[in-house]
């Protein structure tokens, strides 16, 4: 009786081991599943902005060759940090302020020696004869504080609005108002000459 | 403001008729540094382990603050509490001793 008792007890262990294998199984397999969900869909999210964003950070530094480099990061940090991403707010806007931190990073680490790509050599190969009035918009650019160029960048490059922006860069809006309507002023007087 | 619409459409054509496309490579680099970590599932606990760390690195800041505060102090210059005048009348046999403290009041009555 004693030793049936003990097989009975060993097969019953068995069986519980057993099963709690099988449910830690399903339980990773449930988990991978669900990472691959999330990378796929990380993935899909960054096809529509990506090009976008890597022209808001390479303008934002100023044409810089360490743009791939921000980029990166900007990149693999988002998707580190996917799943903490809400599903109802606007994807766009969230991987703008990933980008907006990594500058910031970058410009404090780099204490703005970052070696920036001469202005004039740009848009020589315009092909409406706009190159000087583009040179003069990124030379405006060129000479605004890191955060103001990225406030000028988000509105006239990645085209959001003074809400979003504000949201971006936790800058007061009434700032990023007075920010763009400088810029305005500058580039009135700037393209207005050339105009005429 | 309609001036600053037109404005503001003639910037942004300016700026995006400058565009750059993504270096060749760039995409498979960061995808395949990205497959070698899954996302972070809860990037709070690992938040909140940090700040966790930090309270024992905090504690011996602040101790070793305390600790060694005593030999960095300034030292404090030696104050006069009392002075002292004695006479010795020798042939008398008599020592007379004057005290003269801070709470020693100078033309007061009693």
């Amino acid at each position: 009786m004693k030793i049936d008792g003990d097989c009975l007890e060993t097969s019953g262990s068995f069986v519980f081991n057993a099963e709690k294998e099988r449910s830690r199984h399903r339980t990773e397999m449930k988990d991978k599943e669900e990472v691959g969900v999330l990378q796929a869909a990380f993935w899909e999210l960054m096809e529509p902005v990506k090009l976008r964003l890597y022209n808001f950070i390479f303008k934002s530094l100023n044409f810089s060759t360490e743009a791939d480099d921000v980029y990166q990061e900007t990149v693999l940090h988002a998707f580190q940090y996917f799943a903490s991403f809400r599903k109802d707010k606007d994807f766009r806007a969230w991987i703008f302020s990933v980008a907006h931190n990594e500058i910031k990073r970058h410009f404090r680490r780099t204490r703005k020696q970052t070696a920036f790509h001469n202005i004039d050599t740009l848009a020589t190969s315009q092909p409406d004869g706009k190159g000087t009035l583009v040179r003069e918009v990124f030379r405006f650019a060129a000479r605004l504080r890191p955060k103001e160029r990225e406030v000028f960048f988000l509105y006239y490059e990645s085209g959001f609005s003074i809400p979003e922006i504000r949201r971006i860069t936790s800058l007061k809006e009434g700032y990023v108002k007075l920010l763009l309507s400088q810029a305005r002023n500058n580039l009135k007087e700037a393209l207005g000459v050339h105009h005429g | 403001m309609d001036e600053d619409k037109i404005l503001d459409k003639e910037i942004t054509r300016l700026v995006r008729s400058l565009e750059k496309g993504l270096p060749l490579g760039l995409d498979e680099r960061i995808a395949l540094e990205a497959s070698s970590g899954a996302p972070h599932r809860r990037p709070f606990f690992r938040k909140w382990h940090l700040a966790l760390a930090a309270i024992p690195g905090g504690a011996a800041l602040f101790l070793g603050f305390f600790l060694l505060w005593p030999a960095f102090r300034k030292q404090q210059e030696p104050q006069i509490t009392e002075i002292r005048t004695q006479f010795e009348l020798v042939d008398k046999n008599i020592t007379i001793i004057f005290i003269q403290r801070p709470d020693f009041k100078l033309f007061e009555e009693d």
